[in-house]
Protein backbone atom coordinates (compact mmCIF):
# COMPACT_ATOMS: atom_id res chain seq x y z
CA UNK A 1 0.00 0.00 0.00
CA UNK A 2 1.11 3.37 -0.90
CA UNK A 3 0.96 6.24 1.44
CA UNK A 4 -1.67 8.66 1.35
CA UNK A 5 -0.83 12.39 1.22
CA UNK A 6 -2.07 14.16 3.96
CA UNK A 7 -5.34 16.16 2.99
CA UNK A 8 -4.99 19.96 3.12
CA UNK A 9 -8.00 21.37 5.16
CA UNK A 10 -10.55 23.09 2.52
CA UNK A 11 -10.89 25.98 5.34
CA UNK A 12 -6.98 27.09 4.09
CA UNK A 13 -5.23 27.87 0.60
CA UNK A 14 -1.84 27.76 0.57
CA UNK A 15 -1.67 31.53 0.06
CA UNK A 16 -3.97 31.89 3.33
CA UNK A 17 -1.11 32.74 5.35
CA UNK A 18 -0.12 35.96 2.59
CA UNK A 19 -3.60 36.54 2.37
CA UNK A 20 -3.82 37.11 6.20
CA UNK A 21 -0.61 39.09 6.52
CA UNK A 22 -1.88 41.35 3.54
CA UNK A 23 -4.97 41.80 5.98
CA UNK A 24 -3.55 42.88 8.48
CA UNK A 25 -0.66 44.89 6.93
CA UNK A 26 -3.67 47.00 5.27
CA UNK A 27 -5.65 47.17 8.84
CA UNK A 28 -2.24 48.69 9.98
CA UNK A 29 -2.27 51.27 7.11
CA UNK A 30 -5.44 52.23 7.36
CA UNK A 31 -4.89 52.74 11.38
CA UNK A 32 -1.91 55.22 10.71
CA UNK A 33 -3.43 56.98 7.75
CA UNK A 34 -6.47 57.38 9.66
CA UNK A 35 -4.55 58.87 12.52
CA UNK A 36 -2.62 61.56 9.73
CA UNK A 37 -6.03 62.12 8.52
CA UNK A 38 -7.77 62.98 12.00
CA UNK A 39 -4.65 65.24 12.69
CA UNK A 40 -5.35 66.98 9.34
CA UNK A 41 -8.60 67.78 10.33
CA UNK A 42 -8.37 68.81 13.80
CA UNK A 43 -5.70 71.16 12.42
CA UNK A 44 -7.83 72.26 9.58
CA UNK A 45 -10.88 73.00 11.98
CA UNK A 46 -8.24 74.74 14.60
CA UNK A 47 -6.88 77.08 11.05
CA UNK A 48 -10.71 77.73 10.19
CA UNK A 49 -11.76 78.64 13.49
CA UNK A 50 -8.69 81.10 13.82
CA UNK A 51 -8.93 82.64 10.38
CA UNK A 52 -13.11 83.25 11.37
CA UNK A 53 -11.87 84.88 14.55
CA UNK A 54 -9.42 86.93 12.93
CA UNK A 55 -11.85 87.85 10.34
CA UNK A 56 -14.09 88.97 12.90
CA UNK A 57 -11.77 90.85 15.20
CA UNK A 58 -9.70 92.91 12.38
CA UNK A 59 -13.05 94.16 11.36
CA UNK A 60 -15.43 95.90 14.38
CA UNK A 61 -17.94 96.22 11.83
CA UNK A 62 -18.16 92.22 11.36
CA UNK A 63 -18.26 91.77 14.86
CA UNK A 64 -21.27 93.96 14.62
CA UNK A 65 -22.72 91.82 11.98
CA UNK A 66 -22.19 88.76 14.07
CA UNK A 67 -23.78 90.12 17.43
CA UNK A 68 -26.60 90.57 14.82
CA UNK A 69 -26.85 87.66 12.76
CA UNK A 70 -25.23 84.88 15.60
CA UNK A 71 -23.62 84.13 18.37
CA UNK A 72 -19.86 83.47 16.65
CA UNK A 73 -18.56 82.14 20.09
CA UNK A 74 -21.51 79.79 20.48
CA UNK A 75 -20.54 78.21 17.15
CA UNK A 76 -16.93 78.13 17.84
CA UNK A 77 -17.87 75.90 20.68
CA UNK A 78 -20.09 73.83 18.97
CA UNK A 79 -17.33 73.39 16.11
CA UNK A 80 -15.14 72.68 19.31
CA UNK A 81 -17.23 69.95 20.75
CA UNK A 82 -18.22 68.92 17.56
CA UNK A 83 -14.51 67.83 16.31
CA UNK A 84 -13.67 66.35 19.82
CA UNK A 85 -16.66 63.79 19.08
CA UNK A 86 -15.49 62.81 16.16
CA UNK A 87 -11.37 62.55 17.58
CA UNK A 88 -12.93 60.43 20.52
CA UNK A 89 -14.71 58.56 18.41
CA UNK A 90 -12.59 57.79 16.12
CA UNK A 91 -9.56 57.54 18.51
CA UNK A 92 -11.87 54.69 20.00
CA UNK A 93 -11.99 53.07 16.91
CA UNK A 94 -8.25 53.14 16.39
CA UNK A 95 -7.42 51.52 19.75
CA UNK A 96 -10.15 48.98 19.01
CA UNK A 97 -8.17 47.86 15.56
CA UNK A 98 -4.72 48.28 17.23
CA UNK A 99 -5.78 45.57 19.25
CA UNK A 100 -7.08 43.28 16.54
CA UNK A 101 -3.83 44.10 14.62
CA UNK A 102 -1.81 42.89 18.14
CA UNK A 103 -3.75 39.32 18.24
CA UNK A 104 -3.11 38.79 14.83
CA UNK A 105 0.07 37.26 15.41
CA UNK A 106 -1.19 34.18 17.07
CA UNK A 107 -3.37 33.93 14.78
CA UNK A 108 -0.76 33.86 11.43
CA UNK A 109 0.57 30.50 13.68
CA UNK A 110 -2.35 28.84 13.39
CA UNK A 111 -1.78 28.58 9.69
CA UNK A 112 1.64 27.97 10.06
CA UNK A 113 1.22 25.46 12.37
CA UNK A 114 -1.08 23.80 10.66
CA UNK A 115 1.18 23.53 7.89
CA UNK A 116 3.88 21.87 9.80
CA UNK A 117 1.80 19.70 11.69
CA UNK A 118 1.26 18.44 8.16
CA UNK A 119 4.55 18.46 7.18
CA UNK A 120 6.14 17.22 10.47
CA UNK A 121 3.68 14.70 11.75
CA UNK A 122 0.69 14.08 9.13
CA UNK A 123 2.83 12.58 6.36
CA UNK A 124 5.30 10.68 8.25
CA UNK A 125 2.56 9.20 10.26
CA UNK A 126 0.11 8.35 7.11
CA UNK A 127 3.49 6.90 5.58
CA UNK A 128 3.66 4.31 8.27
CA UNK A 129 0.84 2.74 7.28
CA UNK A 130 2.36 0.91 4.06
CA UNK A 131 5.45 0.13 5.93
CA UNK A 132 3.64 -1.64 8.30
CA UNK A 133 2.93 -5.13 5.69
CA UNK A 134 4.50 -8.37 6.70
CA UNK A 135 7.50 -8.72 5.04
CA UNK A 136 10.00 -12.22 4.71
CA UNK A 137 9.01 -15.36 3.66
CA UNK A 138 5.66 -14.73 5.86
CA UNK A 139 3.21 -16.18 2.95
CA UNK A 140 4.74 -19.60 4.13
CA UNK A 141 3.59 -19.54 7.86
CA UNK A 142 0.94 -21.11 9.38
CA UNK A 143 -0.93 -21.76 11.88
CA UNK A 144 -1.64 -19.30 15.55
CA UNK A 145 1.86 -18.00 15.30
CA UNK A 146 1.31 -16.52 11.85
CA UNK A 147 -2.88 -15.32 12.84
CA UNK A 148 -1.35 -13.88 15.72
CA UNK A 149 1.16 -11.91 13.94
CA UNK A 150 -1.16 -10.67 11.31
CA UNK A 151 -3.56 -9.61 13.92
CA UNK A 152 -1.30 -7.21 15.43
CA UNK A 153 0.13 -5.70 11.97
CA UNK A 154 -3.48 -5.07 11.56
CA UNK A 155 -4.13 -2.96 14.92
CA UNK A 156 -1.00 -1.29 14.43
CA UNK A 157 -2.33 0.02 10.61
CA UNK A 158 -5.85 0.61 12.42
CA UNK A 159 -3.72 2.74 15.03
CA UNK A 160 -1.94 4.74 12.28
CA UNK A 161 -5.49 5.33 10.41
CA UNK A 162 -6.68 6.73 13.50
CA UNK A 163 -3.75 8.76 14.67
CA UNK A 164 -3.54 9.86 11.00
CA UNK A 165 -6.96 11.56 11.50
CA UNK A 166 -7.07 12.70 14.41
CA UNK A 167 -4.30 14.79 13.60
CA UNK A 168 -5.80 15.68 10.62
CA UNK A 169 -8.91 16.89 12.48
CA UNK A 170 -6.36 19.05 14.53
CA UNK A 171 -4.75 20.78 11.40
CA UNK A 172 -8.75 21.55 10.08
CA UNK A 173 -9.43 23.17 13.25
CA UNK A 174 -6.43 25.26 13.32
CA UNK A 175 -7.41 25.95 9.37
CA UNK A 176 -11.12 26.85 10.38
CA UNK A 177 -9.51 29.12 13.37
CA UNK A 178 -7.08 30.89 11.03
CA UNK A 179 -9.78 31.59 8.16
CA UNK A 180 -12.76 32.75 10.44
CA UNK A 181 -9.59 35.38 12.14
CA UNK A 182 -8.73 36.22 8.34
CA UNK A 183 -12.27 37.12 7.22
CA UNK A 184 -12.65 39.20 10.39
CA UNK A 185 -9.16 41.00 9.93
CA UNK A 186 -10.43 41.74 6.03
CA UNK A 187 -13.67 42.65 7.14
CA UNK A 188 -12.22 45.59 9.58
CA UNK A 189 -9.82 46.79 6.50
CA UNK A 190 -12.74 47.23 4.52
CA UNK A 191 -14.87 48.49 7.46
CA UNK A 192 -11.57 51.55 8.37
CA UNK A 193 -11.31 52.05 4.94
CA UNK A 194 -14.81 53.36 4.89
CA UNK A 195 -14.17 55.64 7.92
CA UNK A 196 -10.48 56.66 6.00
CA UNK A 197 -12.58 57.60 3.43
CA UNK A 198 -14.98 60.04 4.88
CA UNK A 199 -12.19 61.55 6.73
CA UNK A 200 -10.57 62.44 3.38
CA UNK A 201 -13.29 64.17 2.24
CA UNK A 202 -14.38 65.88 5.00
CA UNK A 203 -11.01 67.24 4.81
CA UNK A 204 -11.87 68.45 1.34
CA UNK A 205 -15.57 70.10 2.86
CA UNK A 206 -13.36 71.86 5.52
CA UNK A 207 -10.66 73.42 3.02
CA UNK A 208 -13.58 74.20 0.68
CA UNK A 209 -15.80 76.43 3.22
CA UNK A 210 -15.30 79.80 2.93
CA UNK A 211 -13.38 80.60 6.61
CA UNK A 212 -16.74 82.50 7.89
CA UNK A 213 -19.00 80.45 6.97
CA UNK A 214 -19.20 79.14 10.72
CA UNK A 215 -22.78 77.48 10.27
CA UNK A 216 -21.58 76.00 6.74
CA UNK A 217 -18.66 74.42 8.87
CA UNK A 218 -21.41 73.16 11.76
CA UNK A 219 -23.30 71.75 9.42
CA UNK A 220 -20.22 69.44 8.16
CA UNK A 221 -18.96 68.44 10.83
CA UNK A 222 -22.61 67.76 12.35
CA UNK A 223 -22.49 65.66 9.44
CA UNK A 224 -19.65 64.28 9.71
CA UNK A 225 -19.70 63.63 13.37
CA UNK A 226 -23.24 61.32 12.24
CA UNK A 227 -21.40 59.15 9.75
CA UNK A 228 -18.49 58.25 11.65
CA UNK A 229 -20.88 57.64 15.19
CA UNK A 230 -22.42 55.51 13.17
CA UNK A 231 -19.58 53.98 11.87
CA UNK A 232 -17.78 53.68 15.57
CA UNK A 233 -20.96 51.82 16.29
CA UNK A 234 -20.23 49.37 14.01
CA UNK A 235 -16.76 48.76 14.24
CA UNK A 236 -17.02 48.73 18.40
CA UNK A 237 -19.51 46.21 17.61
CA UNK A 238 -17.69 44.72 15.41
CA UNK A 239 -14.49 44.31 17.54
CA UNK A 240 -16.41 43.12 20.11
CA UNK A 241 -17.14 40.12 18.31
CA UNK A 242 -13.54 39.23 18.24
CA UNK A 243 -14.07 38.69 21.95
CA UNK A 244 -16.28 35.70 20.86
CA UNK A 245 -13.94 34.61 17.97
CA UNK A 246 -11.27 34.33 20.45
CA UNK A 247 -13.47 32.03 22.46
CA UNK A 248 -14.42 30.10 19.73
CA UNK A 249 -10.86 29.75 18.96
CA UNK A 250 -10.65 28.73 22.44
CA UNK A 251 -13.45 26.28 22.28
CA UNK A 252 -11.46 24.56 19.00
CA UNK A 253 -8.61 24.09 21.06
CA UNK A 254 -9.84 22.71 24.19
CA UNK A 255 -11.99 20.45 21.61
CA UNK A 256 -8.40 19.21 20.23
CA UNK A 257 -6.71 18.62 23.47
CA UNK A 258 -9.82 16.34 24.05
CA UNK A 259 -8.97 14.98 20.76
CA UNK A 260 -5.89 14.25 21.60
CA UNK A 261 -6.47 12.60 24.98
CA UNK A 262 -8.80 10.41 23.16
CA UNK A 263 -6.78 7.13 22.50
CA UNK A 264 -10.28 5.47 21.33
CA UNK A 265 -8.96 3.09 18.68
CA UNK A 266 -5.59 2.53 19.59
CA UNK A 267 -6.15 -0.53 22.12
CA UNK A 268 -8.65 -1.07 24.87
CA UNK A 269 -6.17 0.36 27.47
CA UNK A 270 -5.44 2.98 24.85
CA UNK A 271 -2.18 2.48 24.37
CA UNK A 272 -0.57 1.44 21.04
CA UNK A 273 -0.77 -1.83 19.99
CA UNK A 274 2.20 -3.80 20.96
CA UNK A 275 4.56 -5.63 18.76
CA UNK A 276 4.75 -9.56 18.08
CA UNK A 277 7.59 -10.08 20.29
CA UNK A 278 5.86 -8.36 23.42
CA UNK B 1 -20.54 65.21 1.51
CA UNK B 2 -23.48 67.50 0.61
CA UNK B 3 -24.36 70.22 3.04
CA UNK B 4 -26.03 73.56 3.27
CA UNK B 5 -23.85 76.05 1.75
CA UNK B 6 -23.70 79.56 3.79
CA UNK B 7 -21.62 82.17 3.42
CA UNK B 8 -20.71 84.76 5.20
CA UNK B 9 -20.45 88.17 3.31
CA UNK B 10 -16.71 89.30 2.96
CA UNK B 11 -16.30 92.21 5.71
CA UNK B 12 -15.98 94.83 3.46
CA UNK B 13 -18.92 93.90 1.57
CA UNK B 14 -21.11 93.72 4.82
CA UNK B 15 -19.33 97.27 6.27
CA UNK B 16 -20.65 98.54 3.39
CA UNK B 17 -24.14 97.15 3.47
CA UNK B 18 -24.30 97.50 7.41
CA UNK B 19 -23.44 101.70 6.63
CA UNK B 20 -25.94 101.79 3.74
CA UNK B 21 -28.63 100.08 6.28
CA UNK B 22 -27.71 101.17 9.63
CA UNK B 23 -26.22 104.40 9.51
CA UNK B 24 -27.41 105.48 12.87
CA UNK B 25 -26.52 102.24 14.91
CA UNK B 26 -23.46 100.69 13.79
CA UNK B 27 -21.17 103.41 14.55
CA UNK B 28 -22.41 103.64 18.28
CA UNK B 29 -22.28 99.87 18.85
CA UNK B 30 -18.19 99.65 16.90
CA UNK B 31 -17.27 102.93 19.46
CA UNK B 32 -18.86 100.58 22.43
CA UNK B 33 -16.72 97.37 21.34
CA UNK B 34 -13.49 98.83 20.64
CA UNK B 35 -13.91 101.35 23.78
CA UNK B 36 -14.46 97.64 25.91
CA UNK B 37 -11.80 96.20 23.67
CA UNK B 38 -13.74 92.73 23.74
CA UNK B 39 -12.34 90.58 21.21
CA UNK B 40 -13.54 86.87 20.26
CA UNK B 41 -11.13 83.99 20.95
CA UNK B 42 -10.94 80.61 19.44
CA UNK B 43 -9.84 77.56 22.00
CA UNK B 44 -8.48 74.92 19.68
CA UNK B 45 -9.23 70.87 19.20
CA UNK B 46 -6.56 69.26 20.80
CA UNK B 47 -4.70 66.48 18.32
CA UNK B 48 -5.23 62.64 19.77
CA UNK B 49 -2.80 61.09 21.91
CA UNK B 50 -0.20 58.79 19.55
CA UNK B 51 -0.82 61.88 16.38
CA UNK B 52 2.16 62.73 14.37
CA UNK B 53 1.32 66.63 14.08
CA UNK B 54 3.40 66.90 10.60
CA UNK B 55 1.17 66.53 8.16
CA UNK B 56 0.48 63.62 5.86
CA UNK B 57 3.25 62.46 3.09
CA UNK B 58 2.71 64.28 -0.01
CA UNK B 59 1.29 62.42 -3.23
CA UNK B 60 4.57 61.98 -4.41
CA UNK B 61 5.68 59.65 -1.77
CA UNK B 62 2.72 57.56 -1.83
CA UNK B 63 2.30 54.34 -4.05
CA UNK B 64 0.95 54.59 -7.94
CA UNK B 65 0.35 52.67 -11.01
CA UNK B 66 -1.34 52.10 -13.34
CA UNK B 67 -3.72 49.72 -11.90
CA UNK B 68 -7.07 50.87 -10.14
CA UNK B 69 -9.22 48.04 -9.75
CA UNK B 70 -9.91 44.32 -11.16
CA UNK B 71 -13.03 43.70 -12.89
CA UNK B 72 -15.20 41.69 -11.72
CA UNK B 73 -15.39 39.32 -8.28
CA UNK B 74 -12.83 37.12 -9.52
CA UNK B 75 -10.34 37.30 -12.41
CA UNK B 76 -11.56 35.33 -15.47
CA UNK B 77 -8.88 32.84 -16.29
CA UNK B 78 -9.93 32.06 -19.91
CA UNK B 79 -6.56 31.86 -21.78
CA UNK B 80 -5.58 28.89 -23.81
CA UNK B 81 -3.78 27.51 -20.95
CA UNK B 82 -6.34 27.93 -18.91
CA UNK B 83 -8.85 26.09 -20.96
CA UNK B 84 -6.48 23.10 -21.31
CA UNK B 85 -6.74 22.72 -17.53
CA UNK B 86 -10.58 22.38 -17.40
CA UNK B 87 -11.07 24.97 -14.64
CA UNK B 88 -14.33 25.72 -13.08
CA UNK B 89 -15.83 28.38 -15.28
CA UNK B 90 -16.36 31.09 -12.56
CA UNK B 91 -13.79 30.88 -9.44
CA UNK B 92 -15.11 31.32 -5.69
CA UNK B 93 -14.25 35.12 -4.22
CA UNK B 94 -12.97 33.62 -0.46
CA UNK B 95 -15.00 36.11 2.18
CA UNK B 96 -12.01 37.52 3.44
CA UNK B 97 -11.71 40.26 0.69
CA UNK B 98 -11.12 43.60 0.81
CA UNK B 99 -11.47 46.45 -1.38
CA UNK B 100 -10.08 50.35 0.30
CA UNK B 101 -9.21 53.31 -0.80
CA UNK B 102 -5.58 52.41 0.21
CA UNK B 103 -5.76 48.77 -1.74
CA UNK B 104 -7.54 46.26 -2.98
CA UNK B 105 -7.29 42.23 -1.60
CA UNK B 106 -8.64 39.37 -3.67
CA UNK B 107 -8.65 35.84 -3.17
CA UNK B 108 -10.21 32.89 -5.49
CA UNK B 109 -9.91 29.53 -6.06
CA UNK B 110 -10.72 27.45 -8.47
CA UNK B 111 -11.45 23.37 -7.55
CA UNK B 112 -9.97 21.28 -4.97
CA UNK B 113 -6.91 19.26 -4.80
CA UNK B 114 -4.53 18.67 -8.39
CA UNK B 115 -5.38 20.62 -10.69
CA UNK B 116 -6.84 23.42 -8.97
CA UNK B 117 -5.86 26.77 -8.35
CA UNK B 118 -5.82 29.98 -6.29
CA UNK B 119 -5.13 33.41 -6.89
CA UNK B 120 -4.35 36.62 -4.37
CA UNK B 121 -4.23 39.62 -6.04
CA UNK B 122 -3.75 42.67 -4.07
CA UNK B 123 -3.45 46.58 -5.70
CA UNK B 124 -1.71 49.01 -4.05
CA UNK B 125 -3.89 52.47 -4.29
CA UNK B 126 -2.24 54.41 -1.53
CA UNK B 127 -0.16 52.15 0.31
CA UNK B 128 2.84 54.11 2.12
CA UNK B 129 5.40 51.17 1.13
CA UNK B 130 6.28 51.54 -2.69
CA UNK B 131 4.75 48.07 -4.22
CA UNK B 132 8.35 47.25 -5.64
CA UNK B 133 9.81 47.10 -2.00
CA UNK B 134 6.85 45.24 -0.50
CA UNK B 135 7.04 42.62 -3.64
CA UNK B 136 10.60 42.05 -3.28
CA UNK B 137 10.78 41.39 1.14
CA UNK B 138 7.42 39.58 0.52
CA UNK B 139 8.83 37.22 -1.32
CA UNK B 140 12.18 37.02 0.24
CA UNK B 141 10.61 36.23 3.82
CA UNK B 142 8.46 34.01 1.77
CA UNK B 143 11.89 31.82 1.55
CA UNK B 144 13.26 33.01 4.56
CA UNK B 145 10.61 31.05 6.55
CA UNK B 146 10.18 28.00 4.60
CA UNK B 147 6.69 28.83 3.03
CA UNK B 148 8.47 28.68 -0.69
CA UNK B 149 10.53 26.13 -1.15
CA UNK B 150 13.28 25.71 -4.45
CA UNK B 151 12.85 29.23 -5.30
CA UNK B 152 14.02 30.67 -8.72
CA UNK B 153 13.56 33.92 -10.71
CA UNK B 154 11.08 34.16 -13.46
CA UNK B 155 11.21 36.18 -16.63
CA UNK B 156 8.14 36.70 -19.30
CA UNK B 157 5.62 38.16 -16.84
CA UNK B 158 4.88 40.89 -15.44
CA UNK B 159 8.17 43.08 -13.80
CA UNK B 160 9.20 40.94 -11.75
CA UNK B 161 8.46 37.25 -11.01
CA UNK B 162 9.29 34.30 -8.81
CA UNK B 163 8.30 30.52 -8.67
CA UNK B 164 8.83 27.91 -6.14
CA UNK B 165 7.39 24.88 -3.92
CA UNK B 166 4.73 25.85 -1.23
CA UNK B 167 5.62 24.08 1.81
CA UNK B 168 2.27 22.16 1.47
CA UNK B 169 4.33 20.07 -1.65
CA UNK B 170 1.20 19.48 -3.33
CA UNK B 171 1.16 23.49 -4.87
CA UNK B 172 3.77 24.82 -7.18
CA UNK B 173 3.63 29.03 -6.72
CA UNK B 174 4.21 31.97 -8.83
CA UNK B 175 4.66 35.48 -7.55
CA UNK B 176 4.02 38.29 -10.05
CA UNK B 177 4.57 42.45 -9.56
CA UNK B 178 3.53 44.02 -12.30
CA UNK B 179 2.87 48.06 -11.68
CA UNK B 180 1.34 48.68 -8.21
CA UNK B 181 -0.47 44.99 -8.62
CA UNK B 182 0.82 42.15 -7.04
CA UNK B 183 -0.22 38.42 -7.99
CA UNK B 184 -0.05 35.24 -6.40
CA UNK B 185 -1.11 31.91 -7.95
CA UNK B 186 -1.22 28.60 -6.80
CA UNK B 187 -1.56 25.35 -8.92
CA UNK B 188 -2.79 22.25 -7.22
CA UNK B 189 0.33 19.26 -7.75
CA UNK B 190 0.03 15.52 -6.73
CA UNK B 191 2.97 15.09 -3.63
CA UNK B 192 6.02 16.13 -4.93
CA UNK B 193 9.26 14.03 -3.16
CA UNK B 194 12.12 16.65 -2.03
CA UNK B 195 14.03 14.82 -4.93
CA UNK B 196 11.60 16.38 -7.56
CA UNK B 197 10.94 19.85 -6.48
CA UNK B 198 13.02 21.72 -9.02
CA UNK B 199 11.73 19.70 -11.90
CA UNK B 200 8.47 20.30 -10.63
CA UNK B 201 8.45 24.29 -10.60
CA UNK B 202 10.08 23.87 -14.07
CA UNK B 203 7.64 21.83 -15.53
CA UNK B 204 4.81 23.89 -14.11
CA UNK B 205 6.30 27.50 -14.64
CA UNK B 206 4.67 27.47 -18.10
CA UNK B 207 1.14 27.12 -17.01
CA UNK B 208 1.40 29.68 -13.97
CA UNK B 209 2.89 32.54 -16.27
CA UNK B 210 -0.12 32.18 -18.11
CA UNK B 211 -2.40 32.37 -15.40
CA UNK B 212 -1.01 35.00 -14.18
CA UNK B 213 -1.01 36.96 -17.45
CA UNK B 214 -5.02 36.05 -17.39
CA UNK B 215 -5.17 37.95 -14.21
CA UNK B 216 -3.23 41.14 -14.96
CA UNK B 217 -5.38 41.08 -18.12
CA UNK B 218 -8.51 41.15 -16.06
CA UNK B 219 -7.34 44.59 -14.13
CA UNK B 220 -8.25 47.68 -14.91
Amino acid sequence: MTATPPATSSSYTPVAIEAFQKAVELVEELIKKIRDELTKLINGVNAFMQAAVDKVNDSILGSVVELFTGDIEENLKKIKSLTEQVRDKISEILTKAAESVAGAVPVASLFSRGFEINDQVTRPLSGMFGEMTGSGEIDFWRGPAKNTYEKRVQDQQDAVTNATAKVKKLVEYLGQAGAGNMAYMASLGERLGEIYGSLVTACIDLAETASGALTQAIALLMHFSEVIGTAAGQIVGYISQLGARITEVLDQIMQLEAEKADLTGLTPEGMWPSPVSD
Amino acid sequence: MAVPRLRLMHPRTREKAMSMRRPAVVPALAVALALTGCGIESEPVTAPPGADVSAAPPASQRAAGQYTKLNGACPALDGDTARKLKLPATGKPADVNADTPISQIVTCTWGTGVGSVTVLLTIDRDTSTPTAEQFEKDWQASVADGRTLSPKPVDGVGDQAYAGIHRDRQSVVLSVRSSNARVQVSYGVADTPRASFAATVERNTGTLTALAQDVLDDLG
